[in-house]
């Protein structure tokens, strides 16, 4: 249970494998507090996009806990989208699944696309979109129910520079809002970014220092 | 709104109007107007058009194919889909039940220019066997088409393994004369046997019987599939598919 109101989302001794005897994860410990952004790097296929699956409750963990209270947005890394039904569709078949009735889905919705200027979109099919754009939309889904914690899984490939500074505006602006933010990025530039810099290294999350360039084991 | 994702997709108008009557056409283009006998499972000896008969098992054949492509392509484009929607707060049981109402929906349709078509090509003049046996045909192929996609999601090779499948099961190895050269007992065991005898029974005998049981196993072998196919995505053996 999380008593400290400042704490939004704990990980315990989280393991996971898709294969018997090839752990992924090996043992994931977090305390994500309010007001952070995290970012989170590692070799491909060290299990980054698994272990955000996990924190939305796509995958189950094989042992270990997850704590929280907050309502969590996400991301994919993949955009899943419906194909051909519009922008304004997606945002529709999303928000009642959150359930939120019309108005609210269109006001939320409306409020996203001029945060993330894509309003000229509403009724194209997102097929007919170009990559960025559809990224663009696959996050913005995210944002659909103000949530607390945004889990976002690389999230701004194929976004042009304008949308990359757009996206970020709005991190910071969720920050200061007291919400937090868990992304998987491999950009060096957005080092400058995180609060805490965390790297996946054989199934545990580390935080590695600069000044003896050595890594160390996250811990409750 | 996933009817409606559905219906924008020109394969899915493809596949449910031209598929059915392609193969319905094609059969009866190819096939002779000559006499033709062959034994039922209640053991009447039916001697008939070979043409009429051909024609009623290419509808079959039309519907197990278009029902077992539908069944695996919507199972692997809703895959990573449906997840999603999980995580917005939407039940497997209500992401399930609407697939299973579009896909119905559409199979209907498809089922009634199958039914119409041949019924137009046909002399037989029986349209409740008919109706039956494509509806029972859909479900049982559309189960194969959701077994296998759990199995091997591959779009390529899913989709020609279902299309191999469903020729051989309702072309050659249900179809009366393929039934004949290899009168076997296993040949009941195959998903297209009873959907076929129902549509022969009721097309060409003259005192035609039997429905319900045939109905009933036809249900039987839908239901095992769908178990079965419930058991696999459960221990998730789903074969790697390289991308």
């Amino acid at each position: 249970m999380i008593d400290d109101k400042n704490l939004l989302l704990e990980i315990k001794d989280v393991k996971f494998h898709y294969k018997k005897n090839n752990d992924i994860l090996t043992g994931v410990n977090l305390e994500l507090y309010q007001n952070e952004i995290i970012g989170i790097s590692g070799e491909n296929g060290s299990g980054k996009s698994t272990l955000l699956k996990i924190l939305v409750g796509l995958l189950k963990p094989k042992t270990g806990s997850i704590s929280t209270k907050s309502k969590i947005g996400y991301s994919p890394q993949n955009i899943l989208l419906f194909d051909n039904l519009t922008v304004a569709e997606n945002f529709h078949v999303f928000g009642r699944g959150m359930g939120y009735d019309k108005k609210a889905i269109k006001d939320q919705m409306y409020d996203i696309f001029d945060k993330l200027n894509f309003a000229k979109y509403e009724k194209v099919l997102i097929k007919n979109l170009s990559g960025g754009t559809k990224q663009k939309v696959n996050f913005g889904i995210s944002l659909i129910g103000d949530p607390d914690i945004l889990i976002l899984d690389e999230p701004y490939q194929g976004m042009d520079y304008a949308s990359f500074i757009a996206f970020w505006d709005i991190q910071f602006e969720m920050r200061k809002l007291g919400k937090s933010i868990i992304i998987v990025s491999h950009i060096i530039e957005d080092q400058s970014k995180f609060s805490r810099s965390l790297h996946l290294i054989k199934g545990k999350l580390q935080c590695c220092k600069e000044e003896d360039c050595k890594c160390y084991e996250v811990k409750n | 709104m996933i009817f409606r994702n559905l219906l924008r997709q020109k394969s899915i108008i493809f596949s449910s109007t031209i598929l059915p009557i392609v193969i319905i056409w094609a059969t009866w283009w190819i096939t002779v107007e000559v006499p033709m006998t062959f034994e039922l499972y209640s053991g009447k000896l039916i001697s008939a058009s070979m043409l009429d008969v051909h024609i009623v098992t290419g509808a079959i054949t039309a519907m197990g194919i278009t029902s077992a492509i539908f069944g695996f392509l919507i199972t692997v484009e809703f895959a990573d889909i449906s997840k999603r929607l999980k995580q917005v707060g939407y039940s497997y049981s209500e992401i399930n039940s609407s697939i299973f109402v579009v896909l119905f929906l559409v199979l209907l349709f498809t089922s009634s220019i199958s039914v119409s078509f041949s019924y137009l090509l046909t002399k037989s003049d029986d349209l409740q066997g008919m109706i039956i046996a494509t509806l029972l045909i859909s479900f049982i192929y559309v189960s194969i088409g959701n077994l296998v996609a759990n199995i091997y999601p591959d779009v390529t090779a899913g989709s020609l393994i279902l299309l191999i499948f469903a020729f051989m099961d309702l072309m050659m190895i249900v179809n009366p004369m393929g039934e004949a050269i290899y009168e076997q007992s296993w040949v009941k065991f195959f998903p297209g046997y009873w959907p076929t005898q129902i549509v022969l029974e009721y097309g060409f005998s003259d005192t035609p019987s039997g429905m319900i049981s045939q109905i009933i196993y036809s249900l039987i072998y839908f239901l095992i599939i769908m178990a079965l196919s419930f058991f696999v995505k459960k221990i998730g053996v789903t074969m790697e598919v390289k991308k």
